[in-house]
């Protein structure tokens, strides 16, 4: 029997035509498994539409708009002046820039735009590792559904057609007046120059 | 109605030296057999009760008779544009109630399915039945064949043409002379024993030879009740094929089924198994479109036709009119595989994984 598979996700999100959601739907009268399979997948999608909103707090939203910001202090190895704590790693926010705070002083200014390059590698190459993991589960939650059994193929076959002819032919030992031996004459090749 | 026997290619020297005397001799019966074409003064509709009798009694004949003898076979395609035939000597051994082997000479033996090794599925009786039911039987002389007096039965259609002709002995009832018409009276097959030797009911003459075929066999007789399974989980097993074919026979061959179809003397089998067809590995088979599919064909003898309709592939191999394959594609309609598609590229499933998330966690959906 073959099972829904990928369908299951498009049955559950209301992604079918007409037809395909009713043969969908037939299916699921008579296999078990599909039916576990769709309910897990309408569980997930409530939980995961009943969690809260998560709202970021102002510091990480003004953090992160500060990346983009060109320059910056860097944040000192050893704090010289007093500078309000930030919640990660030392990074200043644009309201928390001095306009002249003490120590800024050109050769700080210096330091900073030499690290600059080192610091822009830095977040470009964290930002390709998280797109990079972020593609991947996409495309894990992209790919068919898994199942216990692989979804099986529509299968290239041949029929043997030369074992069906002999199967026929013995399929006849019941009728007294067919003629089963007819069956078991290999067919000889036609004529030379066409049949007729 | 026209007779059109056809030249029969094949026979090898020694063969036709040793057949030549007995054909002499079966062509003499052939100068007393009376025509095929009937009179309309002397139609008769309906059965003829003595001709019933004589079927009947011949269907009943291989449950009590043991025999051994020599057949001379012909046959033609049944696809009228094909001048396919063959023929060949076949040595035929029955067992009472049992199996017959029939040996191809120079190949090898093909044990058939006796009555212990099949379910009769043709509800309404038995062969002779089947015979009735198609046709109009009737008695229509005497001859001889193979020094034995025989009574000489026709099956005729509604039409009034001939669809066979049997000769059936008189002292046994065994049919031992056979031959099929076509609608428009071309020969389909015909045979006769040149030789034949009847035994004791109780003589066992099944030769068992290293060559012949196993008679332990992959397919698996089914009964009514699998066939009804069958039918609820999708395949086609219809009842009936065209006018007067019946199912009276269906077996599983590993992942494939048979269904066997006749009318007492034409007889169809019609495979099918899971899959696609692969028509890149078909050798010697003539592609036609047929509705929304593609059929290939082998005029044989006998004729064959295969085709994918769905999610299987039919098979039909046909020792009838060839029109009988027109009410198998009716009902199992060709339908050609679907390309195949692309291996899902990484892109393909990010979008549709994104997708995924962007539908659970929209409100609005």
């Amino acid at each position: 029997m073959k099972h829904l598979d990928e369908r299951i996700s498009d049955l559950v999100d209301d992604r079918l035509d007409h037809d395909e959601r009713d043969r969908a739907l037939a299916h699921l009268t008579s296999c078990d498994h599909c039916r576990q399979q769709v309910e897990l997948e309408r569980y997930a999608k409530a939980a995961l539409r009943s969690l809260p909103e998560v709202a970021p707090s102002d510091k990480l939203v003004a953090s992160l708009l500060a990346l983009a910001e060109p320059g910056g202090p860097l944040p000192p190895d050893r704090p010289s002046f007093p500078v309000s704590a930030a919640p990660v790693a030392g990074w200043r926010t644009r309201t928390d820039r001095p306009a002249g705070i003490p120590g800024t002083t050109r050769p700080e200014r210096s330091s900073r735009v030499s690290r600059r390059p080192a610091r822009v590698v830095r977040y470009a190459a964290a930002g390709a590792l998280s797109a990079g993991a972020i593609a991947v589960l996409l495309a894990s939650l992209g790919g068919p559904t898994s199942s216990i059994q692989p979804p099986p193929a529509t299968v290239s076959v041949v029929p043997p057609v030369d074992q069906f002819t002999v199967e026929h032919a013995r399929s006849t030992g019941n009728l007294p007046f067919a003629e089963p031996a007819s069956l078991l004459v290999p067919a000889s090749p036609p004529p030379l120059g066409g049949g007729r | 109605m026209t007779h059109r026997p056809r030249t029969a290619p094949g026979v090898t020297a020694s063969l036709a030296a040793l057949v030549a005397p007995m054909l002499i001799g079966a062509l003499v019966v052939l100068a007393h057999a009376p025509t095929a074409s009937a009179d309309a003064e002397e139609v008769v509709r309906g059965d003829d009760p003595r001709a019933l009798e004589l079927v009947r009694a011949s269907a009943a004949a291989g449950s009590v008779v043991s025999y051994t003898g020599t057949q001379y076979v012909t046959t033609w395609s049944a696809i009228s544009s094909s001048s396919a035939s063959s023929s060949a000597v076949v040595t035929v051994e029955h067992e009472a109630g049992g199996s017959t082997s029939v040996r191809v000479h120079g190949g090898q033996a093909a044990v058939l399915y006796g009555p212990s090794g099949t379910a009769w599925l043709a509800e309404g009786g038995g062969p002779a039945e089947l015979l009735a039911g198609a046709y109009d039987v009737r008695l229509t002389g005497a001859g001889q064949v193979a020094g034995r007096v025989t009574d000489i039965v026709e099956a005729v259609r509604s039409d009034g043409s001939v669809a066979a002709r049997l000769w059936l002995d008189r002292q046994t009832a065994l049919s031992v002379r056979r031959e099929t018409f076509a609608e428009d009276g071309s020969l389909l097959s015909a045979s006769a024993f040149v030789e034949l030797t009847v035994m004791g009911s109780a003589s066992c003459c099944l030769a068992r030879g290293t060559d012949d075929i196993s008679t332990t066999s992959q397919a698996d007789a089914l009964r009514r009740s699998d066939v009804e399974r069958l039918r609820e989980d999708g395949w086609h097993c219809p009842e009936h094929l065209g006018d007067g074919l019946v199912l009276y026979q269906a077996r599983r061959l590993g992942e494939a089924v048979q269904l066997s179809y006749s009318d007492g003397v034409m007889t169809v089998s019609v495979f099918e198994q899971p899959g696609s067809l692969d028509p890149d590995r078909l050798d010697g088979y003539t592609a036609a479109p047929v509705g929304e599919g593609t059929v290939y064909t082998s005029a044989g003898p006998p004729a064959r036709f295969t085709w994918s309709t769905g999610e299987r592939v039919v098979t039909v191999v046909a020792d009838a009119p060839v029109d009988v394959v027109e009410t198998v594609l009716d009902a199992l309609p060709p339908q050609d595989p679907p390309e195949p598609t692309t291996d899902d590229g990484f892109l393909d499933r990010i979008g549709r994984g994104a997708q995924r998330v962007g539908s659970w966690l929209n409100p609005f959906d």
